[in-house]
């Protein structure tokens, strides 16, 4: 590139090396100290002083994270359900050192109640794959569970039955989202009979004023937002499912970006559990995805973690963008969330710029995963992830 | 004269009466499916919820969502964007388009993919996704989002692209900022705005070289003097938060960014120009 800069030493200083840096030449007044913006506070402190249990993340593999290749999974958008199962176990079998039995002994007991978190938005193209919920439903069955005690579940309603999850297709398993959406009244803005009763969202009974996120974030006030999000003040709490319901949780995320960052396992959780988020992700975005996983109903719960790259999207997201996607074939399983995303993170990061994508690798992007190791909610640290190919 | 190109393009765009977004009729064989859906303004949350902010910098207008179905009840989804001008619509169909494929058949702006077609036409960025991805729908793809287009003119580049330095500019790299989510992946800080363009100013940037991590050069035209003066104050300021402020004075600045590489800013009148990514700080003559 030719040189912006032609002036002389006195217009502009060429720092000769390190031995200049932080030399300032001349200080205009208008040039004023800027602080990070102080981020909003939160109640993460109520989170940290619950006990924390057997099952606690990083969970039963701290660090470890496996990576199934298997071409045969996916071509040409035609998903082989039987090449996925059988890529699911082999992770099942590396992330644990042990079969498929054993593992789940580890991870459940018989009475369980088990909730798959799917990401169902992108339907059809960047949402979990209906064949690999089946062998997640198919290893937890085999192994003693009833299908009555597994729920699979996402925030709204409407998004996993254009996903596909629905109770024809996984019969005798729940189908639960934590709220409704009235598409109707969203477009016409003029019929709020379908979600509005009373001045409450119809779906406010579903989440636990017990349990909630706190952040002085606040959200904005007019009914779109309200249809959205079920709360507008500065309290996210959880889905009662989440709180009350489900003793174990598995979550099966997609490989996909979010901006500059990556939208996996440990967003599918943060933004997934609770409701009134749009007012977070300005002021707190990443954060959020440790904070919430720190509330002991996700922390003492997920067990296990599958990033799903059978497909995946490298640029356009969150939202599905179908120029950006490709077969990936592959499965990533974790216990530790957070490893998980360190892992996914960096093969975004590679995947953006070999397609020429613009990146901004700034420490900024994965602050989240080491705030969540300082936590002690997983390892974010790459040389201590033990990244294995299955 | 591309400078005369745009300012003609933009007074026609802002000369054209705002009239309602509407879906264009269903080419042959294919139908309107159900009805078209608006989203104004802050409602664009409604339809991308994890999308919406990147179009509001641009200055977005309304969205129209249509769908159309063959008589096989295969479906193709025709999304309209309208944004403040042509401009803003150039600038988002470069950000969204990826590697530009276009079809041959197509006069329009575009970039074809089996599975979404993208296309710039004035104020309009338009994008007909095919959920299937099946090649054979790629002709009705491209009648629909040609039908959208209309007559509406196809972009002419920008004068801020010339403004860049050419030598060794990446084919094809030269994009258009405005603000915060647009800077994100180019800047080498974390996050905000650090060229103050606060979705008002247009800055230019494009990449220089082979290397998977470019180098950069960006230009901002700002209104005046004082508004670039006060938008390296500000780059200044978050040198000192984000990176290592190697020098700084009233026309300029250098600095080292977090992975060591280096950058610099220049002043001269109402236009601030960048470097980074630079394995060494730059000559100056």
């Amino acid at each position: 590139m030719d040189g912006l800069f032609h002036c002389d030493r006195r217009g502009f200083l060429k720092a000769g090396g390190f031995a200049g840096a932080g030399l300032l030449l001349g200080r205009p007044a208008v040039w004023a100290d800027e602080a990070a913006p102080a981020e909003p506070a939160t109640n993460i402190d109520k989170a940290l002083a619950a006990p924390r249990t057997a099952h606690s993340l990083p969970g039963a593999q701290p660090g470890r994270v496996v990576e199934v290749h298997e071409p045969a999974a996916i071509a040409a958008g035609l998903v082989d359900a039987a090449a996925v199962g059988i890529m699911f176990r082999r992770g099942l079998r590396s992330l644990f050192g042990t079969d498929e039995g054993a593992a789940f002994k580890r991870l459940f007991a018989a009475d369980d109640v088990v909730g798959i978190k799917v990401n169902p938005v992108g339907a059809g193209l960047i949402s979990t794959h209906l064949e690999l919920a089946d062998a997640v439903i198919a290893w937890l069955t085999e192994n003693g569970l009833p299908r009555a005690n597994i729920v699979i579940w996402d925030r709204f309603d409407i998004m996993l039955a254009e996903a596909g999850f629905t109770a024809e297709r996984f019969p005798g398993v729940g189908i639960e989202g934590l709220q409704t959406m009235d598409e109707a009244a969203f477009e016409d803005g003029a019929d709020q009979s379908g979600w509005l009763k009373d001045g409450r969202h119809v779906s406010a009974g579903n989440f636990d004023d017990e349990v909630l996120y706190w952040a002085e974030a606040p959200a904005p006030t007019d009914l779109n937002y309200l249809h959205q999000h079920v709360v507008s003040d500065l309290r996210s709490p959880f889905g009662r499912l989440v709180t009350q319901r489900l003793t174990k949780i598995i979550n099966l995320a997609v490989f996909k970006n979010t901006g500059n960052g990556i939208s996996m396992a440990t967003k599918n959780l943060g933004y997934g559990a609770i409701c009134n988020t749009g007012r977070l992700h300005q002021p707190l975005f990443f954060k959020v995805c440790t904070e919430v996983l720190a509330f002991p109903c996700l922390r003492d719960k997920l067990v296990l973690n599958v990033n799903e790259g059978l497909v995946g999207q490298y640029d356009g997201g969150p939202m599905p963008n179908a120029a950006f996607t490709w077969d990936y074939q592959r499965l990533f399983l974790a216990t530790d969330p957070f490893a998980l995303d360190r892992v996914c993170h960096d093969l975004m990061v590679a995947k953006r710029k070999a397609m020429g994508v613009a990146v901004n690798e700034h420490p900024r992007y994965t602050d989240y995963l080491r705030y969540a190791e300082t936590l002690g909610l997983g390892i974010a640290d790459p040389a201590r992830i033990e990244h294995l190919q299955a | 004269m591309r400078a005369l190109a745009w300012l003609l393009l933009v007074l026609a765009s802002a000369a054209a009466a705002r009239e309602p977004l509407a879906p264009p009729p269903a080419p042959a064989g294919w139908r309107l499916a159900g009805a078209p859906r608006l989203y104004p303004g802050r409602e664009l949350y409604g339809h991308i919820d994890g999308g919406a902010e990147l179009f509001h910098e641009f200055g977005f207008v309304d969205l129209l969502v249509a769908a159309y179905a063959d008589s096989a009840d295969r479906e193709l989804d025709l999304e309209v964007y309208r944004l403040e001008d042509a401009r803003a619509a150039y600038a988002v169909y470069l950000l969204k388009c990826g590697r530009e494929a276009p079809l041959p058949a197509l006069a329009h702006r575009h970039s074809a993919a089996p599975h979404q077609l993208t296309l710039v036409a004035g104020d309009l960025f338009i994008q007909v996704n095919n959920p299937d991805g099946a090649p054979a729908l790629q002709p009705a793809m491209a009648a629909i989002a040609d039908a959208a287009a209309g007559s509406r003119p196809a972009p002419g580049g920008d004068p801020l692209f010339a403004a860049l330095p050419q030598a060794g500019l990446r084919p094809h790299s030269e994009r258009l900022l405005r603000g915060a989510f647009s800077e994100e992946p180019y800047l080498p800080f974390s996050g905000g705005d650090p060229l103050s363009l606060d979705g008002r100013v247009y800055a230019a940037v494009g990449d220089y070289g082979e290397a998977l991590s470019p180098e950069r050069a960006f230009v901002a035209a700002y209104p005046d003097s004082g508004a670039a003066r006060a938008a390296l104050a500000a780059l200044a300021a978050i040198c000192r938060r984000d990176a290592s402020l190697l020098a700084a004075a009233a026309q300029g600045l250098s600095f080292r960014d977090y992975a060591g590489r280096f950058g610099a800013a220049r002043i001269a009148g109402d236009t601030l120009r960048l470097q980074s990514g630079l394995v060494s700080l730059p000559t100056l003559r």
